[in-house]
């Protein structure tokens, strides 16, 4: 399934952190969002996600207008694992998982189908040991892939992740990028890491001050020139050991 | 293994603990009622309690002796149903609110009720319109607080803690003014009165207030029901329950609509009640780690129990003097719950 940002805009308090931003995340694609601190990831992430209504300009689901659909219809197509997730009330991480499958529920209770599902996320996710542990127990890393997990049940053929990578251990990080650019899922995640962004990702946005200053395939979008000009950092950009893509990055000031 | 840990890991609103923690809440309360009913000055068997609450609902049973049926039928009984309906509503509007602002400090009383209650009652006292209209009063009182809260919410209520914030600077405005109209008076009923709000007592109970307190708990009960996913959601976040397909804004104005209603009646009836609200639904949670379709029913069946027993203790420990029933909610209820949360913080 398609997911689209159309001219999308959003402000607060007269600002625009969100400036007429357009691109396609192409159906079973893995497009990375990439840029510096308030360049407005998070943002456009919440407004294809349908959190956030758009000042203007429009979210696009395969093809339809977000405000035309209902919740439930956009909950089942798309899910959305937001940066932080907080709270004090009590849940087990099993719990949190089984929230994935709200919106499949009928009126009767649990199925079948849905504790399967549960059951697969979480060792997709590597947190079946975690099942019964208490959310305010768990490490930020574990919360990370707990909530992954509950998107994973979901079951949507489109994942929203804003840094999904967050809080996790090099092996977590690599093992969970793998499998984002392995699946048939169309996942678009805000990141940070621009090596994992060259090595996984088939399509990269990069975003400054709220506007896509490029948008592409990897090698097109992190460009020595690109990333000095965004990033402030002297940007090389070469081929790795296994011949994806590798970046190596260093401050403009080092010679 | 790992297949049972996650079927009993209670996503299930049933897992067999919950379900094992309901029964027993279930089978609690009416055993609390007789025996609770029978407790006093002068005691007696709960199986007369049974019987002449029978006699009352039309079973050709023998009926007790008039002095006795009376105490059992109009004394007794009202009293103690009462303690259970507000038992009951307080700790399911403690639950919602707890998951609506996911604070787990959060108390019926988050919205400003109460005090919104006790200045309505000293303004009907301080007016001297008959003590009737007290409950009509501390009702409206409490509605103008709650309107108050989400006139300051604004339209699109924000983040738990705008709530939270919202709910103790009107909370305060009441206060002061409940304050201020008692000092202007400066007469020695209103202040009892604000000390009887503040306290609380299930001593005014009639069937009038019964069956008002009955009707406004199971209506706020069945609807908070139909919100238990919702409520699931909203409990892990804002963000997280609008992609799961729920309205926040829509779930969070209804349950706030709904608590304040439950929670200005029950106070309206027998003053603003602490810890039950706060301390019920933390217990349910830590004994059934259930989800809301299963919490909010315990909470009730646990907090109508549990207010049973306060109140009970409240009339017959320490008289002929009667303590307000305030003071044994907390009395009982901070050492239960200590427990509980220390084996809480054993558990893995």
């Amino acid at each position: 399934m398609e997911l689209a940002a159309d001219r999308l805009r959003w402000t607060a308090n007269g600002r625009a952190v969100v400036d007429g931003v357009t691109f396609t995340v192409p159906q079973g694609s893995f497009t990375g969002l990439i840029g510096p601190n308030g360049s407005g990831k998070s943002t456009v992430l919440r407004l294809l996600a349908g959190v956030r209504r758009p000042s203007a300009g429009r979210a696009l689901l395969a093809g339809s207008d977000l405000r035309a659909l209902k919740r439930r219809e956009v909950a089942r197509r798309a899910a959305f694992v937001a940066q932080e997730t907080s709270t004090d009330i009590d849940m087990t991480a099993a719990q949190v998982v089984m929230l994935g499958r709200a919106p499949h529920y009928g009126r009767s209770a649990t199925s079948e189908g849905d504790i399967r599902a549960v059951e697969e996320a979480m060792t997709t996710m590597g947190v079946r040991a975690l099942a019964d542990r208490s959310w305010s127990t768990l490490s930020g890393g574990e919360r990370q892939r707990v909530n992954i997990a509950r998107a994973l049940a979901q079951g949507t053929p489109v994942l929203l992740l804003d840094e999904p990578t967050n809080h996790l251990d090099v092996s977590h990080r690599l093992d969970l990028m793998e499998r984002l650019s392995g699946s048939p899922t169309t996942v678009i995640a805000a990141l940070h890491e621009l090596d994992l962004a060259a090595r996984y990702c088939d399509h990269l946005v990069l975003l400054d001050a709220g506007r896509v200053v490029a948008s592409g395939r990897p090698a097109e979008v992190l460009t020595p020139p690109l990333l000095e000009q965004v990033y402030r950092v002297r940007g090389t950009v070469g081929e790795g050991p296994d011949g994806r893509m590798d970046v190596h990055l260093a401050p403009l000031t080092h010679r | 293994m790992t297949r049972t840990t996650i079927t009993t890991g209670a996503h299930r609103a049933t897992g067999p603990r919950g379900a094992l923690v309901l029964t027993c809440c279930t089978v609690l309360l009416p055993l609390s009622v007789l025996i609770a009913v029978g407790t006093g000055s002068a005691d007696i068997p709960p199986l007369d309690v049974a019987r002449t609450i029978g006699v009352h609902l039309g079973a050709p049973w023998d009926a007790l002796p008039p002095l006795r049926d009376s105490i059992v039928w109009d004394l007794r009984l009202p009293r103690v149903l009462l303690a259970a309906l507000v038992g009951a509503g307080l700790a399911v509007c403690g639950a919602v609110l707890q998951a609506v602002t996911r604070n787990p400090l959060a108390d019926p009383y988050l919205l400003g009720v109460s005090a919104g209650a006790s200045t309505g009652a000293v303004l009907v006292l301080v007016l001297g319109v008959g003590s009737l209209a007290l409950p009509v009063g501390a009702f409206a009182g409490a509605l103008t607080a709650f309107g108050c809260v989400l006139l300051l919410l604004g339209r699109s209520f924000g983040s738990a803690t705008r709530v939270v914030l919202s709910g103790v600077v009107v909370a305060q405005l009441f206060s002061a003014l409940t304050s201020l109209v008692t000092i202007r008076s400066g007469d020695a009923e209103s202040t009892r009165a604000v000390t009887f709000w503040l306290l609380g007592s299930l001593a005014p109970a009639n069937w009038v207030s019964v069956g008002i307190c009955a009707l406004t708990t199971a209506a706020g009960l069945v609807v908070c029901l139909l919100y238990a996913r919702p409520l699931d959601a909203l409990a892990f976040g804002r963000e997280t329950a609008a992609t799961l397909g729920f309205s926040p804004r829509r779930t969070e104005a209804v349950l706030f609509a709904v608590t304040a209603v439950v929670t200005g009646s029950l106070v309206a009836a027998s003053g603003a009640i602490g810890f039950v609200g706060l301390l019920v639904p933390h217990a349910v949670r830590i004994l059934t780690r259930a989800s809301h379709r299963l919490l909010l029913p315990t909470s009730a069946l646990l907090g109508a129990s549990f207010l049973v027993w306060a109140d009970t203790a409240a009339r017959t420990a320490f008289g002929p003097r009667e303590v307000p029933v305030g003071v044994l909610t907390a009395l009982i209820g901070v050492p239960v719950f200590a427990l509980l949360l220390r084996r809480r913080a054993g558990a893995p």
